[in-house]
């Protein structure tokens, strides 16, 4: 949930203009926000926001505006996504720290903080939760249905942080803000502004665009709505990666065409549409109401097209693959003492989608599936106004509460396409009619000193419970259970300098076993897995320190992390033997896996940095650096002494990093030249070795260079390019079954009054 | 004599690559797999010597656990099967054929063959394996005809090389086509359902006897655990007295036929007991006795399965000559499947024997005297084990 603010009176920039951009005639300074930061105590304020603001004029900061300063994370805002040309969400925060994005398919893909992914990261879209019970083991698609070209602004906070944050954040929190609508400008009574974009892309040979208004009537009235398409056609890389165990190039996954680089299972359409409407009757209430809807179509799953064995035409399909969410927001400020800041929301979001399994020739099977989840929320944060008890103490808190209740509908048959008989299973990937609600009250407490010393504390109690009906017919235990978790966290931050934070951290983070873990039966990337009903919660404590230095022309980051996560749930390989009766798909399947809590604890330790430089004229350079190394007890180890007792965490990302060198200049012209590297990952678990989507001894390590340049001349013109991966390297992300982009050339074109 | 005589000319010719041994069974490290793919058999050659099947007896080089054979001492040697990873997957997929069987023995209407084909057709299952089984006794694709993108032993699920080479992809060319044509029929009521159901039972047979020799060549040459997949095709996971599928059919025809195939996969299990190596090993990290024993291994299973097939069909046709009418039809069209998949080995043993055979399957339902002088040309060219 985001942090209850005050809402700002913007000037129209655009509705995804950059604070203060030059080429902005009506631009003012960005407004104060709640909570202030410390240096709006410093008679100097004014002079500093000032800075701060014609320093965004030129350069990215990864320090802008995030929910807590003083927790490990960053925050990628628009202009970013504009000039980068991002492809999806995920895609947006490839150049953070401490961040690294794995790829099942083109279309899909799955950000991994601090080594952890999927149900073990939580994502919210303006305060609503995403994360819903059928969020699997593993990476998911799930932060691709978000339209990043809705996207303002996007934070990751690393770390566990359920007091904040709820269920499922114990490798870090995907905070995303969408773009508002402009409800004033410049006094005048009615505004309107339009937006064509359009762009196109070699690498997959894509094209697309949105078209949008923005609405503003009488000061208090706003309206931000666009529609946009994209056809995503076969992706193109560098070719085949070399398997470092074999020296020979990996193969399938992903299968190639004959060119030996375009890679089949790949491309995908899109179709989004986005209503959000504001109103604010006077400064101090806001109102509103958000319609998105994100629908993917037609889009395969890059490692079962086909799978490595199979025939050429076998193909795995997300026919369709839909989020919906609809929300209404309340925002209040300057209330009571105790509620000063007020949001309250409520959401609907519903999650569709439409598998189609084609076993390719000579089979005429279809395998069918349709699972839809649809999820009620409700959200309260409020945050009490400061007490200043002395002149050098200043204390306020946050707190609330959320709930979300999901309904899942599942089922799947089987379809012959020569006689078009079809036949259902008696159960889908998940229990028709399970259900699932997560919920919590949370409450923080901060305290400030002498405007150096912040000292901050927490906690949350929350209750999750399943319900699922079993199916008879599958031998699926029904499952009604419920668990109370309580988890807290503690900070401290010292300002020795105004310029400078030391800060330490201990947060937990909590997960229940949610309806993926409890039901399900599929096939995984590694095997086949099935449920385990008896489950415990995963609870994962992370404990951080950091250095932040931001002098102006300078910024740095750097924090060591360590998480202990006990009772991690994970897949433990099982024998033909173990598997559910009826369920002759496991038995039938090479490996095989149940979900189970790992005794003992499992470790996930590392470091980021960031670094920024702002130098004399206009140009710029930022660098990060990102390493994790993660291990979870051998359950095996007790049974045979040959087993380690220790084994890696799967797909923990390899030692990465990326670095910038750019250039902007006050006429909106812009250039910057952009390195993303990894070194190999050869650190593998067991289910990492039967993971056909890592070549054979790991992911080799890879360096890809971009270029990109634009002219941006706000609100009518951006035009900006990259040139991707000149080097036309072949690369891919640890865990991923489709290899990164080729030698390529985005090209976007937004028209705008 | 001319056994080893042979078997050494097999060695050099291994040695020597002339018959283009390869060990690139390759990765098979999806979770969709049960069993390696394809595979590319190393190929020693004909180490039977005609006068050693005239006289009916082991070859010299035979694998006999517990003999006194040219075998090191191995875990096999107690006349039983030991695994070497945890229970095949492939069991799986014969339980499924036998379910596939008895539930069409118990409803031939659409709706059970509906229900048996939605068994066939289960997610890792019978059908998903059967439309990429390869036949190594049939010649490798040529490398010039690879799809590059594609491994050397998974040339076979490029529906180029499927049309091209159908004997070598005889799982997706056709086998899969069989079984899609019969489960169809029974599905729309098309004609007479007991044969297609005896196309199916005959298909899937087809699919196992395929199956045994494609799993024991590659679990030297791919991962071990196909050893345990040779076994488990053939007995669907059950010891010498016992099995189901393609074991339960010899067995009941032929003891002799039966332990000779266990003997055949044993001897795969033996090597790669006694010859310890690593998940990829290479036929050329053997010595040249071990070498030996592979090809000895190869051309013993070879024999055996080719010999129990056979004993199978001449069973069935002596079986016809009791049948009449809608009977017959069934028993003669499952033949109309199984008898071909003699023709290799029929005319690799004794072509002119084996020639009136030929034309024999695909000439309409038999007569009598039509079935025995079959019978007699099987008998003359499938003298034993």
């Amino acid at each position: 949930m985001a942090l209850a603010v005050a809402p700002p009176e913007r000037t129209y920039e655009g509705p995804d203009a950059v604070v203060g951009h030059p080429q902005t005639p009506r631009a003012e300074p960005p407004p104060e926000v709640s909570p202030p930061p410390p240096a709006a105590a410093d008679p100097e304020a004014e002079t500093e926001t000032q800075t701060e603001v014609a320093r965004d004029v030129l350069v990215p900061s990864y320090r802008a505006e995030r929910e807590d300063d003083d927790r490990a994370g960053s925050v990628v805002e628009r202009r970013d996504l504009d000039e980068r040309l991002v492809q999806s969400a995920p895609d947006a925060l490839r150049y953070e720290a401490g961040v690294y994005i794995q790829q099942t398919a083109h279309g899909q893909a799955s950000p991994y903080v601090r080594g952890l992914t999927g149900q073990q990261t939580v994502m919210f879209f303006d305060g609503v939760r995403m994360n819903n019970s059928t969020f699997r083991q593993g990476p998911n698609q799930y932060f691709f249905t978000v339209d990043s070209r809705t996207i303002q602004q996007l934070e990751v906070v690393r770390g566990a942080a359920s007091t904040r944050y709820g269920a499922d954040a114990l490798g870090g929190a995907l905070l995303t803000t969408p773009r508002d609508p402009t409800v004033r400008e410049d006094g005048k009574k009615t505004v309107a502004h339009g937006k064509a974009i359009l762009h196109t892309g070699t690498a997959d040979g894509s094209y697309g665009g949105r078209g949008e208004i923005d609405l503003g009537f009488a000061g208090k009235f706003g309206v931000l709505a666009g529609v946009g398409y994209r056809d995503v056609g076969q992706l193109r890389s560098g070719g085949p990666v070399i398997a470092p165990g074999t020296g020979e190039p990996q193969r399938v996954p992903p299968a190639f065409e004959v060119d030996g680089k375009t890679q089949r299972g790949t491309g995908f359409r899109e179709l989004t549409g986005d209503v959000r409407a504001v109103w604010e009757p006077n400064p101090r209430n806001r109102v509103t109401l958000g319609y998105y809807d994100y629908r993917q179509l037609d889009a395969p799953r890059t490692d079962k097209c086909p799978p490595p064995t199979a025939p050429r035409d076998e193909c795995l399909r997300y026919e369709e693959q839909f989020r919906t969410l609809v929300y209404g927001a309340y925002q209040a400020s300057e209330g009571p003492a105790a509620a000063e800041d007020v949001r309250v929301t409520v959401s609907f979001q519903r999650q569709h989608e439409d598998r189609v399994f084609d076993r390719g020739a000579p089979s005429v099977t279809t395998l069918l599936g349709v699972d839809d989840v649809n999820t009620v929320g409700t959200g309260l944060k409020l945050r009490t106004k400061d007490f200043d008890p002395a002149p050098w103490v200043r204390l306020y808190g946050v707190y609330g509460g959320d709930s979300y209740l999901d309904w899942v509908a599942s089922d799947a048959s089987l379809r012959f396409d020569d006689t078009g008989i079809s036949t259902a299973f008696s159960r889908g990937q998940y229990i028709d009619s399970s259900r699932y609600s997560t919920s919590g009250a949370f409450a923080e407490g901060h305290a400030e000193f002498v405007d150096a010393i912040r000292l901050r504390s927490g906690g949350r109690v929350a209750v999750a419970h399943a319900s699922s009906p079993g199916d008879v017919g599958s031998e699926t235990a029904a499952v009604d259970q419920a668990w109370v978790s309580a988890v807290g966290m503690a900070g401290v931050s010292v300002d020795p300098v105004p310029w400078m934070s030391f800060s330490f951290n201990a947060d937990q983070g909590f997960r229940a076993p949610n309806l993926d873990d409890l039901t399900s039966r599929q096939q995984t990337g590694p095997g086949f897995q099935f449920e385990n009903a008896e489950l415990d919660p995963e609870r994962a404590l992370t404990l951080e320190t950091g250095l932040e230095i931001d002098v102006g022309v300078f910024e740095f980051g750097a924090w060591v992390y360590r998480t202990r996560i006990a009772d991690l749930i994970g897949r433990v390989a099982v024998e033909v033997e173990d598997c559910p009766e009826d369920t002759p798909q496991c038995g039938a399947s090479q490996t095989r896996f149940q979900l189970d809590n790992f005794e003992g604890h499992a470790l996930l330790w590392g470091a980021e940095g960031t670094a920024l430089a702002n130098l004399p004229l206009g140009i710029w350079a930022r660098t990060t650096l990102s390493y994790a190394y993660g291990e979870r007890p051998n359950p095996f180890a007790r049974e045979n002494s040959s087993e380690p007792s220790r084994l890696p965490m799967s797909r923990v990302p390899p030692l990465n990093g990326t670095a910038e060198l750019g250039w902007r200049h006050r006429s909106g012209a812009y250039a910057a030249g952009g390195l993303r590297w990894a070194r190999l990952q050869d650190r593998l678990a067991p289910q990492d070795v039967a993971d056909t989507r890592i070549p054979i001894g790991g992911t080799p390590g890879y360096a890809v260079f971009d270029l990109r340049a634009g002219y941006r001349y706000e609100p009518y013109l951006l035009f900006a390019m990259v040139f991707e991966n000149i080097g036309d390297a072949p690369w891919r992300a640890h865990g991923s079954s489709v290899n990164g982009p080729g030698r390529s050339l985005m090209v976007e074109t937004q028209i705008g009054f | 004599m001319l056994g080893e005589i042979g078997l050494r000319l097999g060695v050099l010719a291994l040695a020597l690559g002339a018959w283009g041994c390869d060990d690139g069974a390759g990765d098979d490290r999806g979770e969709t797999d049960g069993d390696t793919d394809g595979g590319m058999a190393y190929a020693c050659g004909d180490l039977v010597s005609a006068d050693e099947l005239a006289a009916c007896s082991p070859s010299p080089n035979d694998y006999q656990p517990g003999a006194d054979d040219s075998y090191p001492a191995c875990v096999t040697d107690d006349g039983t099967y030991s695994l070497v990873d945890g229970t095949p997957s492939s069991i799986a997929r014969v339980e499924a054929y036998e379910e596939v069987l008895s539930m069409l023995a118990d409803d031939t209407s659409v709706d059970g063959f509906t229900a048996a084909r939605a068994k066939y057709a289960e997610d890792e299952g019978l059908e998903s394996r059967l439309q990429r089984r390869e036949d190594l006794h049939f010649p490798e694709i040529p490398q010039s005809e690879w799809d590059p993108g594609v491994d050397g032993d998974k040339q076979c699920t490029v529906p180029t090389n499927v049309t091209a080479y159908p004997e070598r992809c005889a799982g997706p060319a056709l086998i899969a086509p069989v079984m899609n044509d019969a489960f169809a029929a029974g599905q729309t009521g098309e004609g007479e359902a007991n044969v297609h159901v005896a196309r199916i039972e005959a298909a899937g047979l087809w699919f196992l006897y395929l199956s045994v020799y494609k799993e024991a060549n590659t679990c030297f040459t791919g991962k071990a655990k196909d050893c345990d997949s040779a076994w488990a095709y053939y007995t669907g996971g059950f010891d010498r007295a016992g099995g189901i599928g393609l074991a339960a059919d010899i067995r009941d025809v032929s003891a002799d036929a039966h332990a000779a195939i266990w003997d055949g996969f044993s001897a795969f299990r033996c090597i790669r007991d006694a010859y310890p190596a690593d998940d990829t090993p290479a036929v050329a990290d053997l010595d040249m006795d071990a070498q030996a024993l592979l090809c000895s291994a190869q051309s013993q299973l070879t024999t055996a399965l080719d010999f129990g097939l056979a004993q199978l069909v001449r069973s069935r046709l002596e079986g016809l000559k009791d049948l009449e009418g809608a009977e017959a039809d069934a028993a003669w069209a499952g033949l109309e499947i199984l008898g071909p998949v003699l023709d290799r080995a029929g005319n690799e043993r004794d072509a002119v024997s084996y020639a009136p055979l030929e034309s024999f399957w695909s000439a309409g339902l038999p007569a009598t005297a039509a079935i025995d002088a079959a019978v007699q040309s099987l008998d003359a060219v499938f003298t034993c084990a």
